[in-house]
């Protein structure tokens, strides 16, 4: 028995009932759960178990969103050292000090001091997300009694790559503290909520703080240096607006091109979901539901096309590399907690997750971004989905037997 | 031949396990120094003893009567003495004790005079009775009476002969298959008759080669009559299950609480074919079955088992390893630890499995549902096992229902792929059982409901019955009276008589009774019994409320209330 | 003016219509509530409540005469059950109704019984048979175990037995996995 156990179990009378720190046991028991597996159950059948669990569901998301983290490192960094160059100023905040006391410089060219700059833009935003958003877990799970989730490392990943780079620090405190206690413990805590609680925090900032997130200004991490998204371009000039400015699909498909941490490579985003797939993580159906919906709804706009609503013209290839189309189709739709559980259920889920997309980004011109508040929406209506399908296969099955 | 199989919904791989017991013939266990026989064999139905303590009884003679529908007889597994009948921990997952006949052997294994039951003899009747006194019940678990099956079955087409042991670990179909194939066949020919099947279809799961080459060559050298299929299935858990089985081999679906009889297919387990071929051919009733002892165990095996052998005595026959730390009873996928080792072998036990933590290891704690789905993919029931899981875990067991709860056959696939380690079974078992108990307890209060209201009707009627008889009375007396003492009532009023005084307060009270007896059947007359009986129960209820405080138009309650009243004191 | 008046009436004869062809269509039957209380109720009949039986209590607790919670062998899930039906507060079992006790049977020593069918008197369910002068025996399965044959009985055989589980009777308990260990 290693030290590490034996001193856990000479501390853990003092977090049961009656002990002096019987309020932390939620702590006790993650600290205690994270190192050693629990042993503390009912032996009922059966008495085998398949070996996939929610701890490894879970790490095999994190383990997908690693190609999209890299890539947020990278691009985050290219395009603030593509600013800085161009606008041929120097750094001068702590990353800036940092960066020039190891000598990596900010030439854009130089891919390892992009990775650096970017993962200096990155680290604070995901500690901020983490530790802000680890307290709350800890304290629900500390007042309800019940282990802190893994769940929870999830969604700060999520959060922190549906930011722009360099959000302020504190808004992306308010945000996670909005998305984990409203968007997920006020309903009970994970499996209980209704949205996605990424999303939710997500979608909060966005509608309190509209200027620093969905501006043209904000997705590049230079003071100072406007160069819209492409999807911001779109939404204003629409193809031709991208076209000037220089973005090919392929550059788009990359991900060369400023945006939000780690939702502008599909590529990366790509590889990600074949794991996922391959794993039998995510739901094939929902994402098959999205891409159908995407294309049949942008295929109908690019008919109706007309120069009042550029975008309408946007063609649904177009749809999947700009904004954060491919990023919420892969992990913020596949969400299982939030999605339709029903196989019939997520198919359809997903199709009006695409419908909602485009509908937004083409006919609303207040959302360039129509992904978050599609699968919002979408999530509404979830358990509606469910009921219907379930009611009507219990229906078949009755109508079945009758005349059987 | 190719055949076409047919797939079922769902189903999980769980690792196998059948190597280790597999390998060994059948051997006979060991006689323990004490049989405890229970004389409830399943908790369906449980038989009446007919032995008393100190009798000497022999090897196949009944020592429990069938009683009830459900009801099969129970034998002496061997000669010896009934030393105690009393109660004794059951194979159940409660723990909980059911009456027993301990019988301690006498070592010489005696049978009792053995008769060959001839079929062609006798009629069907004396068949299922015949098998009912032998005490043969499906062997692959459930023990339900085999004469009832074979009695429902009117229009069977098909004969389904259960031999896939989809549960992991088992082996005893499997090496019961392997070496007494013939008797398997045999038995199964019987039943097919008796049921009136036209065509036999074995299924066994592939991965028991052996075995279906073994029933093969056994179905050859038999010659049936009528056509045996002998057909091997993908291994798939639960393919065993008999809806499953009757699904992948005929592609008939069963539905919601229907049985295979409707649908012409009845299934029975090879073990079950076996026992009637000994029933029938032998006229042995059933005192042994084949038991599997597997699991963390040096020397794994199949014994030929007496029913009653307490498990704790087989156990030094496989030789547990030191770390196990419990021992299953059926297979691990819906069997359960023992709470007590001295639970005697019945009639459905087919495996006992010495667990220890490396190879069962103790689910993870449970952790939140978070609607992945897994569980509807892997449902064979084709149920939505989260919903029921919400359902029952909120004790909203009327939804559970709508939701068909009762379809669940409590396979454990949804508990075995759950990532969160969710124990789904033990919540449905839960919502089950608290179902039924709810179901007992209203019929109980119905009952309770009824006899109450009838019992009042009952006292109401005779208050009133007695009332009239009374007044009858008065009245005769009144009528003599006037008759005899002639003339001049007033004279004896004005003397001081008491007797007619009385008389003509009775008949005063007489005739307001009388009328309102007359009324009453006026009313009543041409009605149905219920319209009386509500008639009847609204009165009462008029009464009861009018309680204490109003005048009671028959004073009938009056005794009611105050019992009552004592007993508030 | 006058069309504003025409509109106006107009729109009144159409909603009384609709109202009055809903109040005809939708009618609901009779009052169900005693029923439905009646339904929870457990139908022992043992008149702990005060009243003459389980319908009275029913019909008294409809009326607003007694509270929910004079019930003893409904217990506390049965006042739940009430309190969930009527939307009224859960309020713990009152103490002079009597305490909630084990589900029982009553069980006459047949060797004291003298025969006095008093205790068949009593019982509000007719669960006892027998006959004056001969021995009496409480019919297991229709006792509701409301104690009512106990005062009657002038020798004091009649004891209340609990009900012990069977394996029939058994049930499958509530799947709690303790986060906290019992310590």
């Amino acid at each position: 028995m290693s030290r590490m156990r034996r001193f856990l179990d000479s501390i853990e009378p003092q977090f049961h009932k009656g002990g002096r720190f019987e309020k932390y046991y939620a702590v006790y028991e993650m600290v205690d759960t994270f190192m050693y597996s629990p042993n503390n159950s009912t032996r009922t059948a059966p008495h085998v178990r398949d070996t996939i669990d929610l701890k490894r569901m879970m790490s095999y998301v994190v383990v997908a969103l690693i190609p999209c983290i890299i890539w947020a490192w990278f691009n985050s960094g290219y395009q603030a050292n593509l600013a800085l160059a161009e606008l041929g100023v120097a750094r001068d905040d702590w990353r800036g000090g940092l960066l020039s006391m190891f000598g990596i410089g900010f030439n854009p060219s130089n891919p390892f001091a992009n990775l650096v700059h970017g993962f200096l833009l990155f680290l604070p935003i995901y500690l901020t997300t983490l530790i802000v958003g680890g307290l709350w877990e800890v304290l629900f799970a500390t007042v309800r009694n019940h282990e802190v989730n893994e769940g929870f490392l999830v969604t700060s990943m999520l959060f922190t790559l549906t930011l722009p780079p360099e959000m302020p620090l504190w808004m992306v405190a308010v945000g996670i503290s909005f998305g984990v206690v409203i968007g997920k413990e006020v309903f009970g805590g994970t499996g209980k909520n209704f949205l996605n609680p990424a999303l939710t925090g997500r979608a909060f900032l966005y509608f309190a703080y509209p200027a620093e997130i969905s501006g043209d200004q904000v997705w590049v991490a230079v003071d100072g240096w406007s160069h819209a998204t492409p999807l911001g371009l779109g939404e204003t000039g629409g193809m031709a607006a991208i076209a000037e400015s220089g973005l090919t699909w392929w550059q788009a498909f990359v991900g060369l091109m400023p945006g939000s941490l780690g939702e502008t490579s599909t590529l990366a985003i790509l590889i990600g979901m074949a794991f996922l797939l391959y794993t039998r993580i995510a739901s094939w159906r929902i994402m098959l539901g999205v891409v159908i919906g995407v294309i049949a709804t942008s295929l109908l706009f690019n008919l109706l096309a007309s120069d009042a609503r550029p975008m309408m013209a946007m063609p649904f290839y177009w749809h999947f590399v700009v904004g954060g189309l491919t990023f919420g189709l892969v992990f913020m739709a596949t969400d299982p907690v939030s999605a339709s559980m029903t196989n019939t259920g997520r198919l359809v889920f997903g199709i009006l997750i695409g419908f909602m997309t485009v509908l937004i980004r083409a006919i609303n011109p207040a959302f360039p971004e129509g992904i978050m508040l599609a699968i919002l929406f979408a999530n509404l209506f979830a358990p509606l989905i469910d009921y219907v399908v379930i009611q009507s296969n219990i229906r078949r099955r009755e109508r079945r037997h009758v005349s059987a | 031949m190719i055949r076409k199989l047919f797939k079922f919904h769902g189903g999980v791989h769980p690792e196998p396990h059948k190597s280790e017991s597999a390998t060994a013939a059948i051997r006979p266990a060991p006689m323990p120094s004490e049989l405890v026989v229970p004389l409830r064999q399943s908790t369906r139905a449980a038989a009446r003893c007919i032995v008393e303590v100190g009798q000497h009884v022999l090897k196949g003679q009944r020592i429990g009567e069938a009683e009830g529908k459900l009801g099969t007889a129970v034998h002496a597994p061997t000669s010896g003495e009934v030393i105690a009948i009393g109660d004794h921990p059951m194979a159940h997952p409660s723990g909980l004790t059911a009456p027993a006949v301990h019988i301690r052997p006498d070592g010489l294994d005696q049978w009792i005079d053995l008769t060959p039951f001839d079929y062609d003899a006798n009629d069907r009747i004396s068949m299922l009775a015949n098998l009912r006194d032998a005490g043969i019940v499906g062997m692959g678990g459930a023990a339900f009476p085999s004469h009832i099956k074979l009695g429902t079955g009117i229009g069977i087409e098909t004969l389904v002969i259960n031999g896939a042991e989809c549960e992991p670990w088992i082996t005893c179909d499997d090496r019961l298959m392997r070496e007494r194939g013939n008797a398997v066949i045999d038995g199964a020919a019987i039943l097919a008759e008796v049921i009136g099947a036209r065509r036999v279809l074995i299924g066994i799961e592939d991965n028991k080669p052996e075995a279906v080459e073994s029933m093969r060559k056994a179905v050859a050298e038999a010659r049936p009559a009528l056509p045996m299929d002998v057909i091997a299935v993908p291994s798939l858990y639960p393919a065993g299950g008999e809806k499953q089985l009757i699904r992948v081999l005929t592609g008939i679906e069963i539905p919601h609480g229907k049985l295979g009889g409707e649908f012409g297919v009845q299934c029975f387990n090879t073990g079950t074919a076996h026992a009637v071929h000994r029933a029938v051919r032998f006229g042995e009733p059933l005192v042994s079955r084949i038991v599997t002892l597997t699991g963390n165990a040096d020397t794994p095996g199949n014994y030929e088992v007496l029913v009653g052998t307490p498990i704790q005595h087989l156990l030094p026959l496989m030789g547990p390893r030191p770390d196990t730390d419990r021992f299953l009873l059926g297979g691990p996928m819906m069997g359960f630890a023992l709470t007590d080792l001295s639970v005697p072998i019945v009639k459905g036990s087919n495996c006992i499995i010495a667990a220890s933590p490396t190879l069962f290891p103790p689910p993870p704690a449970e952790l939140p549902c978070i609607r992945c789905g897994e569980c509807a993919r892997a449902c064979p029931a084709e149920l939505q096992p989260f919903e029921l899981y919400w359902f029952s875990r909120s004790r909203n067991f009327g939804k559970a229902q709508e939701y068909h709860l009762f379809d669940c056959i409590e396979c454990g696939c949804c508990s075995y792929v759950c990532p969160s380690h969710i124990p789904l079974v033990d919540y449905y078992r839960f919502a089950k059982s608290e179902i039924w108990a709810r179901e007992r307890e209203s019929a109980a209060a119905d009952q309770a409901r009824d006899r109450f209201e009838f019992r009042n009707y009952r006292q109401e009627r005779e208050k009133t019955e007695k009332a009239a008889k009374l007044a009858a009375k008065a009245a005769e007396t009144k009528a003599k009276l006037a008759e005899t003492e002639g003339v001049d009532n007033k004279v004896q009023v004005a003397d001081g008589s008491e007797d007619p005084k009385k008389a003509l307060i009775a008949a005063a009270l007489a005739r307001a009774k009388q009328q309102k007896a007359a009324i009453k059947p006026a009313n009543t007359d041409n009605l149905p019994p219920e319209a009386e009986a509500e008639i009847a129960e609204i009165e009462a209820r008029r009464q009861k409320a009018l309680g204490g405080s109003e005048p009671k138009p028959l004073g009938v309650l009056t005794t009611d209330n105050n019992g009552g009243e004592d007993k508030q004191s | 003016m006058l069309t504003a008046l025409l509109v106006m009436a107009g729109i009144a004869v159409v909603l009384g219509a609709a109202l009055g062809y809903a109040s005809i269509r939708f009618k609901v039957e009779g009052d169900p509530l005693v029923d439905k209380i009646d339904a929870i109720l457990p139908q022992t009949q043992c008149g702990q409540c005060g009243y003459p039986g389980c319908k009275p209590y029913a019909q008294a607790i409809a009326n607003g005469e007694a509270d929910i919670n004079q019930c003893p062998p409904g217990g506390e899930e049965g006042i739940r059950h009430l309190a969930d039906l009527l939307g009224r507060e859960f309020k713990p079992l009152s103490e002079e109704h009597g305490i909630e006790k084990p589900k029982s049977v009553a069980f006459i020593d047949e060797q004291t019984c003298i025969g006095c069918t008093l205790c068949i008197q009593a019982c509000p369910v007719d669960a006892i048979v027998g006959a004056a002068k001969q021995m009496h025996t409480v019919v297991e399965p229709l006792c509701t175990g409301c104690e009512l044959c106990l005062a009657p009985c002038p020798v004091d055989c009649i004891t209340m037995e609990p009900v012990v589980e069977t394996v029939e009777t058994w049930k499958w308990k509530y799947p709690v996995i303790e986060i906290r260990q019992t310590a």
